[in-house]
């Protein structure tokens, strides 16, 4: 799959949201002082036209907060977010939007996200009428346009209510709204988990074709790294609010650099016991988003983290063409970190 | 006198494992619409010290199937067959003797275990409870066994201190699991215990609990929708289709050379991670869904969904028999090899009016 580059569609900047107020319930009630929560923590991203990037990383560690942000769900703390070349992050009013009519979200449970009470034909065309598109024939014909889209025959669909349908006809009704409004981004957050295995593959296989066929750039966010591998062009690891890898799926899947996604990679189980799998146990929980620790954000569970690694935070290094790593392991030769500061080192097998 | 700590793990880690029979096991729900047919008479025998794994899509009837065999079904259930332990039948035992082999015998960690912890005692005293219950041992000993179990599950003792919304959700399963390990029960039942964690959790704890069905020689019921956390944990595998058991086997045989074309189709809608530079096969989905279960299909309940069906598959339903090394249920296994070769192909799958 190779991709036209070139064509950026949506370009975050050193993006930032941080969440205010009280984390615990106990600290609520205590009224204790409130704690911000580095939800995304300066994140860089950027995704073309045709192109599927995903987001994988540990619960907690900001996917959703990344795909909220870049459709303006969540208001970004500091950084920017540009789309198609133009600064959108402070966007207001009736330009924020026609933004928001081209970058959509799909969200995870497609029971909840579709109106109980709407038809098929309803739910469709309620963000034709809420953007004021189209008289009412160039509305019917839009909505049969994106059902056919989605490989539901308009005809014998179109009326139709949730309930009638099976979860993966729900995801997709969820995505014929989504492509109504003629979108340049869609954001998938975990599409789909909640449906069975034996049809999951139709919406992968659906989102693909798609972001082909409508010049799409989609942000694929999932806990499922194997469905990453299938329809990804791109993958970005995030690790306590930032990027801590990034770079074609195929080579982050199979020549993994960071520490960290290495053992996430070594944690997916596999199909085919004959070739026996190397395990790494990790210790230590993820550090809470309400205190990040100084250096690298890692550090407290990596075994190869240095004196180095705890005081400073790594950059984004590019040791192998487009293929980027947050890790001292991937230092330059020409950086200008203290020299007496302790280096972490490969270990030896490797 | 009561044991001490020390007494308590010889006499739990030198407890036998568990050998399960499960015979002609039906249950049907009755509903306002009339009787669900959940499980249909469903066969399978689990051997002490093996893990045995469920699989099928939701709604096909595995936990049904699990909480039967630990007698947890709604009043509204009706339940058929045997469900034999060690050759004592769990579904004819009176209260007393249910009470006996819960926990001590049989245990299990569902799904949605999490939400089973009580949010006004700290999780310690749970933990402490739930062993004191069964084993006469004072609270320090009981206590000295959850910080064990804390530690396997790799959760810091003193957090034994802290109440239940202390806890994340993930950390929140690993003490039910640890719980449900506290008593060393001969047979374990494991209802998606992991779905809920993240891949590197969801893997430490399944080889935690690996470890120890081997080292102690446990035996396990796993129910997953994920072949390959089975094929990494099972000895046998079971395919479960509209509360039927529609192939069984050895895993590896199972997984490699499916004889039901249901299993067929559930390999190619699995996601395998690729080796570098291999190329993509498709993923292809098996369209339509499970059979209405209030009104099931005369013949193949797989029929509807079935590439492969032919009119016998319509007009009659066929019996799990034996072919190889595993057991099917299909008219025409005798065509496997065939239908193997054809089940790779995304056209075979396609059925045009009604997408999935
Ligand atoms: N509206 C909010 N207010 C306060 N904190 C929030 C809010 N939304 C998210 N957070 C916190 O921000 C962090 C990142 O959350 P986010 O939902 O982005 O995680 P995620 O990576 O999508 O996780 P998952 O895999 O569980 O969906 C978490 O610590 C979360 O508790
Ligand atoms: N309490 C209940 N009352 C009526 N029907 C039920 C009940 N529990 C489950 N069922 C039905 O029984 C079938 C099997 O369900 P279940 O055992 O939960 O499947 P699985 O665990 O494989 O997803 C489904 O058709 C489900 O709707
Ligand atoms: S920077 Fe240091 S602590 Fe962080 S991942 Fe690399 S080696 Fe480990
Ligand atoms: S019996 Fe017929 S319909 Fe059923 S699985 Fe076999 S071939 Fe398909
Ligand atoms: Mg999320
Ligand atoms: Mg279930």
């Amino acid at each position: 799959m190779s991709v036209e580059t070139g064509d950026t569609v949506i370009e975050a900047r050193d993006l930032k949201t941080h969440f205010k107020g009280h984390t615990g319930l106990i600290s609520a009630l205590l009224g204790g002082e409130s704690e911000t929560v580095h939800a995304l923590d300066g994140v860089d991203l950027h995704i073309a036209k045709k192109e599927i990037v995903g987001i994988v990383g540990e619960s907690g560690c900001g996917k959703s907060t990344l795909g909220m942000t870049l459709v303006r769900m969540h208001e970004p703390t500091s950084g920017n977010i540009l789309f198609n070349g133009q600064d959108i992050t402070h966007l207001s009013g009736g330009k924020l939007k026609s933004y928001r009519g081209a970058a959509q979200i799909i969200f995870q449970d497609p029971y909840s996200s579709l109106n109980p009470r709407l038809t098929v034909d309803q739910i469709i065309r309620e963000p034709l009428d809420i953007h004021r598109i189209g008289t009412s024939a160039e509305k019917t014909e839009r909505v049969a346009e994106v059902l056919s889209r989605v490989r539901m025959p308009p005809e014998t669909y179109l009326h139709r209510y949730p309930s009638d349908l099976s979860g993966g006809q729900r995801q997709r009704v969820a995505i014929a709204r989504a492509l109504v409004l003629r979108p340049k981004l869609i954001v998938a957050d975990e599409p789909v988990s909640m449906l069975d295995v034996s049809i999951q593959a139709g919406v992968l296989e659906l989102l693909n074709v798609l972001s082909k066929e409508l010049d799409l750039a989609v942000l694929y966010i999932s806990h499922d790294i194997a469905t990453v591998g299938y329809i990804c062009d791109r993958v970005a690891v995030m690790y306590l609010g930032r990027v801590v890898e990034e770079g074609g799926s195929d080579d982050v899947m199979h020549t993994p650099l960071h520490p960290y996604t290495e053992r996430l990679m070594a944690a997916v189980p596999s199909v085919d016991t004959s070739v026996p799998r190397q395990r790494v146990e990790l210790q230590g929980e993820v550090p809470s988003p309400t205190d990040i620790p100084a250096g690298c954000r890692f550090a407290g569970r990596c075994p190869l983290a240095a004196e180095l690694c705890h005081a400073v935070e790594p950059e984004l290094y590019e040791p192998l063409p487009n293929h980027r790593v947050r890790c001292h392991l991937y230092l330059p030769a020409d950086n200008d970190i203290p020299a007496d500061l302790a280096r972490p080192e490969f270990p030896e097998n490797r | 006198m009561s044991m001490t700590f020390e007494a308590l793990c010889t006499s739990l880690e030198s407890k036998p494992p568990v050998r399960l029979q499960v015979q002609d096991l039906s249950v049907t729900y009755s509903t306002s619409k009339g009787p669900v047919r959940a499980v249909s008479q469903i066969n399978f025998d689990v051997e002490p010290g093996t893990n045995f794994g469920l699989v099928g899509e939701s709604g096909c009837g595995k936990s049904t199937v699990v909480k039967s065999l630990m007698r947890l079904l709604p009043d509204s259930a009706k339940v058929g067959g045997k469900v034999l332990l060690d050759g004592k039948d769990v579904l004819a035992m009176d209260r007393k003797a249910l009470a006996a082999v819960r926990w001590t015998q049989i245990a299990l960690v569902t799904q949605s275990a999490m939400n089973s912890l009580d949010p006004v005692f700290t999780v310690g005293d749970q933990i402490v409870e739930s062993i004191r219950a069964h084993v006469d041992v004072s609270h320090a000993v009981a206590w000295a066994r959850a910080e064990q179990m804390f530690a396997m599950v790799g959760l810091p003792a003193e957090r034994l201190r802290e109440y239940p919304h202390q806890f994340s959700g993930g950390m929140r399963q690993r003490a039910v699991i640890a719980m449900a390990f506290s008593l060393n029960a001969g047979l374990l039942l494991a209802d998606e215990p992991t779905t809920a964690l993240d891949p590197i959790m969801q893997d430490q704890i399944m080889s935690r609990i690996r470890d120890i069905q081997q080292r102690l020689h446990r035996s396990m019921v796993l129910v997953t929708h994920d072949i390959a956390v089975v094929s990494e944990t099972c000895e046998t595998v079971a395919i479960m289709y509209a509360g039927r058991i529609v192939e069984m086997g050895p895993t590896r045989d199972v997984l490699n050379k499916a004889y039901h074309p249901y299993t067929m189709g559930l390999q190619n809608a699995f996601p395998r991670i690729r080796a570098k530079g291999e190329s993509k096969p498709p993923l292809i989905s098996i369209s339509g869904g499970l059979p209405d279960l209030l009104h099931p299909p005369k013949g193949c309940r797989f029929e509807p969904r079935c590439p492969f069906s032919t009119e016998r598959c319509r007009a009659e339903d066929p019996e799990l028999r034996p072919v190889g090394t595993v057991m099917a249920a299909c008219h025409h296994i005798d065509r496997a090899e065939e239908f193997r070769r054809a089940a790779l192909k995304a056209e075979t799958w396609r059925v045009e009016e009604d997408v999935q």
